[in-house]
């Protein structure tokens, strides 16, 4: 497993991208399958297959759904691989690009200057998805979620989220004076 | 037919290697609880069904029978 929980952390929360964004793979992949079938039954009448021909147009039509459901998985993997969590100290944002690339990002909460949520388009307002922008203090200056579910709703969480880890900070600083 | 058979196991070997590296992917990178076991054995189980039905189909139909242009005949004219 990629990300490692300490054990005085929580997660509060995992975020995927929308929906919006891999439902297009779903459609392609539901029309890929769908097709030979279709065309079967339109073509029927038409086209005739005996002996050989037949046993090689099955063989490829078994290379054809083995590649569409290939296609489905590894699409679906690139989408749902693709996460942010975040936990009561950091945030971890895991890109998944293709099957081989893949980005880890770490920022602690500590280290946030400033979040904003970011809609963009008809879809992106109807469906309720966006970007999230993390300014950092640290080298890593900008920190992007990309378009996740509710994204002014996490911004708020994240910033709320902020407030407590440095509270909680000032108050473990505070603790050996007062001992 | 010999060479359907062989173009065959040669797609079944390419999407072996990227199914097993999806997988592989799959297990390295998962979160505790979420779907991606679900979905490799999903994935794992229609890809055989899809290996062994084609293969069974095949057999059932003549492995070995001669690939013959005549046996195959369009007309749109019915």
């Amino acid at each position: 497993m990629i990300f490692q929980q300490k054990s005085n952390e929580d997660i509060k929360i995992i975020v995927r991208r929308h929906w919006a964004v891999i439902i297009g793979l779903i459609m392609f992949a539901l029309v890929m399958l769908v097709l030979p079938v279709v065309l079967y039954f339109i073509l029927r009448p038409f086209v005739q297959l005996k002996g050989g021909i037949f046993s090689a147009f099955i063989l490829g039509l078994g290379i054809y759904y083995m590649f569409v459901l290939t296609l489905l998985y590894i699409g679906w993997l690139d989408y749902y691989l693709d996460v942010a969590i975040i936990t009561n100290e950091r945030i971890v944002d895991i890109d998944q690009d293709g099957l081989f690339n893949r980005t880890v990002s770490e920022l602690h909460l500590s280290k946030v200057q400033d979040v904003s949520g970011n809609v963009k388009g008809i879809t992106g307002t109807m469906m309720d998805f966006g970007d999230v922008t993390v300014q950092t203090a640290g080298t890593h200056e900008e920190f992007v979620l990309d378009t996740i579910p509710h994204p002014y709703k996490l911004s708020k969480m994240i910033v709320n989220m902020h407030q407590i880890c440095i509270e909680h900070l000032a108050e473990k600083a505070r603790l050996p004076e007062d001992t | 037919m010999i060479i359907a058979w062989l173009v065959y196991f040669f797609a079944l070997l390419i999407f072996l290697f990227v199914g097993l590296t999806g997988i592989h992917h799959a297990k390295k990178y998962r979160i505790k609880g979420d779907l991606t076991k679900k979905a490799t054995i999903i994935y794992v189980t229609l890809m055989a069904l899809v290996i062994i039905i084609t293969i069974l189909a095949v057999l059932k139909n003549g492995a070995n029978a001669p690939l013959n242009l005549s046996n195959f005949r369009v007309n749109f004219y019915k």
